[in-house]
């Protein structure tokens, strides 16, 4: 394994398990990957806004013009996006990772925002096929700094992900990040979102939704590490056939951090006998003055939303339609009216479409 | 918290024996502090203690002692051969790695054998549960009492009324070798010898616990009560308890355990297996109250058949280390699982503590309702599984967990997991931790209630979901000791 | 669409033992309990790891899972103790010829 970088193999730091069950990957079997059977390919640059290969793509942005105070560079095998203090990027940047197929890909991406710095990243992860991508990603948000990073993971779904990503949020920084899971067959992603500033606030949003049999799996931290701190996390998936995910998300409270104000929220809707879906939120206390609250559901399309719909006059398999968009909108919801609502509606919509029929 | 209490020679026992308390004076000396109250142990008058250490030769000699027949001697060296074989478990608590099995007695032997009258009892250990208030209770309150002191059961009563309806309620030795097909056909089934480490040992050397057979259709209507207590310094205590409810029969069985306090570590690992089949309903109440040297490690496993409800009511206050998850097996399609669990974690303490739930059968419901209180840089654990297997559909289940942290350096942790493989069902789980409300203590302190009862008074509503479904006195010596253990944290 | 596949001869199975196949990514042993022989999944549905490997009692014809203990009986795949619940997919196993061959799908 030596093609993968040591953020990266945390997961797999003990070797690849020798079957599904041995503790600690009892819920992801990667058994069945050869990492060989890849060719490894020259680190390169993401690419800025569209083009993208057509159909496949999770949304369009157009590359824009950067403002002073803004650079794309690519040092040490690393896109590295910068914004400086006080500049303000208006215009989504967006950059697009397309693996080609049977290639093993390590994408680095490091996006620094200085004091008082505002931008929007949008980085968008598919292939032409069955690949290996192995992805590491690091935010870093300076005093004041806010920063909107949406990763849409929509890779086909023979590819693998491995994803180390870390956040870190200085004093009074707000980090609003959303992770797509949608393509791929199988792997493992670290979001890790560390406030190490008062005042740092971090919303984190997770959709995924799996059919046939993909499985999809979740690693999320809050470390709340100064006080008067919050963070919100919502992850909602839907599967259908023999698909199954599993997230496990930890809000660690550090000696000190008082008044951290923490949720974590997960839910699942399962829409076949097959599916599986298995959820470990975990808290992990160590400051008293806090509020630190985690939830988590596994329910099946809920009978009173349906039922009032047919009251209405719809038909079955179209009210159950809506509740299912309404189960994954609900996330879409958090964001302000605008475009990030339609994007991510939009995206949700489409791969809803894709496994529904 | 561990200190070590002034020996008591034999004249200090006397006169405690001749003091008759009264109801309500014995009350009141529940406000005594854990020292005084449990702290004391008695000289040890053994009829034969094990030297410190575990291997074949002692496994064989408890065997020989209880005259056993072959296959429960095969069954302990198997398991012993098991214990060697697994490695000690790293996950949980770091202090797990503080366990020293060859610094343990495993075997203990205090009487010749369960009396039937208190009068019988050797007088040192009567004197014990005399402090300790048991045969007061036993004449108000229960169904049948047993009393384990070291390593066996040395008294046993079960009312007559019960024995008529063919109830059996005596010590697993004496089940063993009064009902030995019935315990055959039950023992270690529900937790297999190899199943952790900590099962494994007390497969080898497991003594006293009890057994419980209630025959169809019949209810138990007043409680079975046992009492556990150890001694003698760095003993392990490994009882076995097995309780069988048959088709349609209720039964209620709660447990006290106490020891001195040493600074030397003691070991308890015991493990219980119930079985509700159709019909049936089994309530099992713990209140754990072990000093704070004791390593509390314990594997605890129910399955409930059609219709069937088994409920835990687990309270964990005392031992250094607990590490207990009890868990329901819902087998039988519309049966039932609730655990209701307290944990109070004090100075230097780590209660790891929860419940599992496996729903294998279809419209299953369960419940766990876990409560936390973390105070002096204690820290309290919630570890628990709600699985959902294939095929158990129309599952329903509901999670609650709350931690209160009063200070701090206390520190709080839950992990649940949960795990679901099939579509029509409902799941939700909760988790709120927190420390007392600014609000509700303003709102107490400006009707004249000083702070520190305001926080007494928030904590035990706190925990009152649970503390109302224990029996009156374990409630009242709940409330009591959590009160004490506050009062230590506010003055 | 089953096909069958050989196993071993049967001299090469004496009564007590075990032969583990892979066939189609999944494993699955074949025991010899006195005499007659069977074939469950190479599964433990407690953990999903090896369950073969464990010590066979030929009289009672089970199985006991080397991790946690759990028994399977080897006739129905199904376990007769906790902490596993769930069966295993059994096999059928048939002698042609000295040649044990295993039926899969």
């Amino acid at each position: 394994m030596a093609e993968l970088t040591a953020v990266a193999a945390g997961p797999l730091a003990g070797g690849l398990p020798t079957f599904k069950g041995r503790p600690g990957w009892e819920f992801t079997d990667i058994s069945a990957l050869d990492v060989s059977a890849y060719e490894l390919m020259p680190a390169a640059p993401a690419a800025l806004g569209t083009p993208t290969p057509s159909g496949s793509s999770l949304w369009e942005l157009p590359a824009s013009e950067l403002p002073d105070g803004v650079s794309v560079r690519f040092e040490d095998e690393t896109t590295v996006v910068s914004v400086g203090a006080g500049t303000v990027l208006a215009a989504p940047l967006a950059l697009n990772v397309i693996v080609p197929e049977g290639r093993l890909y390590n994408q680095r991406t490091r996006v620094v925002l200085e004091e008082g710095a505002q931008a929007e990243v949008w980085e968008q992860l598919l292939s032409d096929g069955d690949c290996l991508l192995n992805l590491s990603t690091e935010l870093v948000l300076g005093d004041g700094a806010s920063l909107r990073y949406v990763c849409g993971q929509g890779l086909a779904e023979q590819a693998w992900i491995f994803g180390a990503q870390h956040a870190t949020v200085g004093r009074d920084a707000r980090l609003d990040w959303v992770a797509l899971g949608f393509g791929s067959r199988s792997g493992h992603v670290l979001m890790q979102t560390r406030l190490t500033g008062e005042g740092a606030e971090a919303r984190v949003t997770g959709a995924y939704a799996t059919h046939g049999g993909q499985h999809i799996d979740f690693d999320t931290t809050q470390e709340h590490a100064a006080a008067n701190t919050t963070s919100d996390l919502a992850f909602r998936g839907v599967l259908t056939d023999r698909s199954s995910a599993v997230w496990k998300g930890n809000i660690i409270v550090d000696p000190g951090a008082q008044k951290t104000d923490a949720f974590q929220d997960s839910r699942n809707l399962l829409l076949s006998k097959r599916a599986h879906a298995d959820s470990i939120p975990g808290l992990e206390i160590q400051a008293n003055d806090v509020r630190c609250t985690h939830a988590a559901a596994v329910a099946q399309v809920d009978p009173e939303q349906l039922f009032y719909l047919r009251a209405h006059g719809m038909p079955e398999a179209d009210a159950k339609r809506l509740v299912i968009e309404g189960f994954l909108a609900a996330l879409v919801e958090r964001f302000e009216p605008g475009p990030v609502r339609e994007i991510l509606g939009a995206a949700l919509e489409r791969r809803l479409q894709l496994i529904l029929g | 918290m561990a200190t070590t209490a002034p020996r008591i020679d034999a004249d200090e026992l006397q006169e405690a024996q001749v003091e008759q308390l009264t109801e309500n004076e014995q009350l009141a000396t529940i406000n005594a502090d854990y020292d005084e109250r449990y702290g004391f142990h008695d000289a040890e008058n053994y009829l034969y203690k094990a030297p410190k250490g575990i291997n074949r030769e002692i496994v064989e000699k408890i065997s020989e002692f209880k005259s056993e027949p072959q296959w429960m001697r095969d069954f302990r060296l198997k398991a012993l051969e098991y214990f060697f074989a697994k490695p000690q478990p790293t996950w949980g608590s770091p202090m797990l790695q503080e366990v020293d099995y060859d610094d343990i007695h495993y075997f203990v032997r205090a009487s010749e054998r369960a009396e039937r009258s208190w009068d019988d009892v050797p007088e040192d250990v009567k004197n014990t549960f005399d402090r300790l208030g048991i045969p007061e209770a036993e004449r108000k309150f229960l169904s049948g009492v047993g009393a384990q002191y070291e390593s066996e059961v040395v008294y046993h009563q079960i009312n007559q009324e019960l024995v008529a309806k063919g109830v059996i309620f005596t010590d697993m030795d004496t089940a063993l070798r009064e009902h030995e097909e019935l315990v055959r056909e039950y023992f270690a089934t529900i937790i297999p010898p190899n199943d952790n480490k900590l099962a494994a040992l007390n497969s080898s050397v497991w003594s006293g616990g009890s057994f419980v057979y209630v025959p169809k259709g019949v209810h138990v209507e007043m409680p079975l009560q046992a009492y556990f207590r150890i001694n003698t310094e760095s003993m392990g205590q490994f009882e076995r308890t097995l309780i069988i409810a048959d088709e349609g029969s209720y039964v209620h069985y709660v447990e006290g355990c106490t020891a001195p306090t040493y600074s030397s570590a003691s070991l308890h690992s015991a493990v219980v297996e119930l079985i509700a089949k159709p019909g049936a309903r089994i309530r099992y109440t713990t209140v754990q109250n072990w000093s704070a040297n004791v390593f509390n490690l314990v594997t605890k496993r129910a399955v409930a058949y059609e219709d069937a409800t088994v409920e835990w009511v687990d309270c964990n206050l005392g031992s250094k280390l607990t590490m207990k998850y009890p868990s329901v097996y819902l087998l039988g399609e519309r049966a039932h699982g609730e655990i209701l669990s307290i944990a109070f974690a004090g100075r230097g303490q780590h209660q790891d503590a929860g419940g599992k739930i496996i729903h294998v059968a279809p419209n299953t419901t369960s419940n766990i309702f876990a409560k936390s209180i973390s105070k002096d840089g204690g820290r309290g654990s919630y570890r628990g599984l709600l699985e959902i297997a294939k095929g158990a559909h129309g599952s329903r289940s509901k999670v609650v967990c709350d931690a209160l942290l009063l200070d701090e350096t206390s520190r709080s942790d839950t992990y649940p997991t949960i795990r679901i493989s099939e579509d029509d069902v409902n799941v939700g789980h909760e988790a709120t931790v927190s420390k007392v409300g600014e609000d509700q203590l303003f709102y107490l302190m400006s009707h004249g209630i000083p702070e520190d009862e305001a926080s007494k008074l928030i904590v035990n509503g706190f925990i009152e979901p649970i503390t109302k479904e224990l029996p009156m006195e374990y409630a009242v010596e709940m409330n009591r000791l959590i009160e004490l253990q506050m009062e230590g944290s506010i003055g | 669409m089953t096909s069958v596949i050989e196993v071993c001869p049967l001299s090469e199975l004496p009564p007590g033992r075990v032969r583990i196949v892979e066939h189609a990514g999944i494993e699955v042993g074949i025991f010899n309990c006195n005499g007659e022989l069977f074939a469950i999944e190479d599964r433990c549905s407690h953990d999903d790891g090896p369950l073969a490997e464990g010590v066979i009692d030929a009289g009672a014809c089970t199985v006991e899972c080397p991790r946690h203990g759990a028994i399977f009986d080897l006739r129905t795949g199904r376990p007769k103790t906790l902490p596993a619940y769930e069966p295993v997919e059994t096999f059928t196993v048939t002698v042609d010829e000295e040649m044990i061959k295993l039926e899969v799908d």
